[in-house]
């Protein structure tokens, strides 16, 4: 496990790891870019990115937590069991913001969600945890 | 043909089989680092004195124990642990070799139930962790050859051979996905089936209480015979190697005809 690493080093390295699968400049990408919406990524984008985060940060990566890729089935999940749907977010992505997550709900209606700056949060949220030597967080 | 790999290591699972030794022999004489497992202690002893008696150093042994579903994911990750222990420098992983199997042969209504969720969950389940591990780690070169060892028992199996057939057909289809998905980023896949084989299994079979068993079966394949070990693995070794990349997410068969035959 490497050692935690300040947030704007994080930003930096996830946009590198980005914008190299992409083949763009890191310099197009910034924490608030919608990773999806606003760039051209695909599923086996996602899957590099995904290998690109452990192989760059010394973390475990759950692709389907650091991409909020199953938030629509969660939302669902909430509704069935008539929890709060902020609540039974959060419990999933623990690593995002309550504003955040209030965020995400507002806009998801609008197209994927997921921005750099979530990224970042997992990154750093898989740090906090190893250092707390928590595995499963 | 001169047959190319690059600087990237092999993994051999099964290492202990007979077509896992020598496909492992051959892949050290063309200057390819690898590393086998072995099913346990016992037969990680079989493959260190293989190497002994051939007086050639034996290659890093580590244990695959395909009950255990967590270690898939750690073991491509201790793989080349074991490769940079014994070769002194950091190897991608870009050759995987899959002849892992578990023993369990029975009527599909005789069997035990245990047995067959146990049975499915290391032939299948393990496998599909071991080959996300496996590919995620291939990806960061983007480079990487997976060939899957299968069985013509999987399309035309022996009464029996139910949960062997499935597992085969099953883990066929997780490599062919692999070679669908991954093939833009440079990892490919491919299976081989296997038809009756003079080696391991095959020729325990083939040679068990004879009785005219052999002559029987070998009646049946037009080529009149078993595939030799020899055969099995100077195919393999292509199929692994770099000129065999378009051969991607596909099945080929080698069985001397027997599967197109009524």
């Amino acid at each position: 496990m490497t050692q935690p690493l300040p947030e704007t080093a994080i930003t930096e390295t996830v946009c590198r790891i980005i914008a190299e699968v992409l083949d763009i400049s890191p310099d197009e990408i910034f924490s608030d870019t919608y990773v999806i919406r606003d760039l051209e990524t695909e599923s086996i984008d996602l899957l590099e990115y995904g290998v690109g985060l452990n192989a760059a940060f010394g973390i475990p990566v759950r692709d389907e937590t650091v991409f909020l890729k199953s938030l629509r089935v969660h939302i669902e999940e909430a509704k069935q069991h008539n929890a709060p749907v902020q609540g039974y977010l959060a419990t999933r992505y623990p690593h995002l913001a309550p504003e955040r997550i209030d965020e995400i709900l507002q806009t998801v209606t609008d197209g994927p969600v997921l921005r750099v700056q979530d990224i970042v949060e997992y990154v750093r949220h898989a740090q906090k945890s190893a250092e707390a030597g928590c595995h499963d967080c | 043909m001169q047959l190319a790999f690059n600087n990237g290591a092999a993994l051999i699972l099964g290492g202990s089989s007979d077509i896992g030794l020598a496909t492992a022999g051959m892949l050290i004489k063309k200057g390819v680092p690898v590393c086998l497992t072995a099913s346990s202690e016992q037969s990680m002893c079989r493959i260190r004195q293989t190497f002994v008696v051939q007086e050639q150093t034996c290659p890093p042994v580590i244990i695959a124990d395909l009950k255990n579903a967590d270690a898939a994911d750690t073991l491509p990750e201790a793989a080349t642990d074991a490769l940079e222990k014994a070769y002194g420098s950091s190897l991608s992983l870009s050759y995987l070799l899959d002849l892992a199997q578990t023993d369990y042969e029975t009527l599909i209504a005789a069997a035990e139930p245990e047995m067959i969720s146990s049975y499915i969950a290391a032939n299948i389940a393990w496998r599909g962790r071991m080959l996300r591990a496996a590919s995620r780690a291939m990806l960061r070169a983007r480079y990487g050859r997976m060939v899957f060892v299968s069985s013509t028992a999987a399309v035309l199996p022996n009464a029996g051979q139910g949960m062997y057939s499935a597992a085969k057909q099953a883990s066929e289809a997780l490599y062919r996905s692999i070679g669908v998905e991954l093939a833009p980023r440079g990892v490919t896949t491919c299976a081989l089936r296997l038809g009756y084989a003079d080696a391991g299994r095959g020729a325990g079979y083939l040679h068990k209480n004879d009785n005219g068993r052999q002559e029987q079966i070998t009646a049946r394949i037009p080529l009149g015979r078993a595939v030799t070990i020899t055969e099995a693995v100077s195919t393999l070794l292509f199929l692994l190697s770099d000129n065999a990349c378009a051969i991607n997410a596909t099945t080929i068969t080698m069985d001397g005809g027997l599967t197109a035959c009524k």
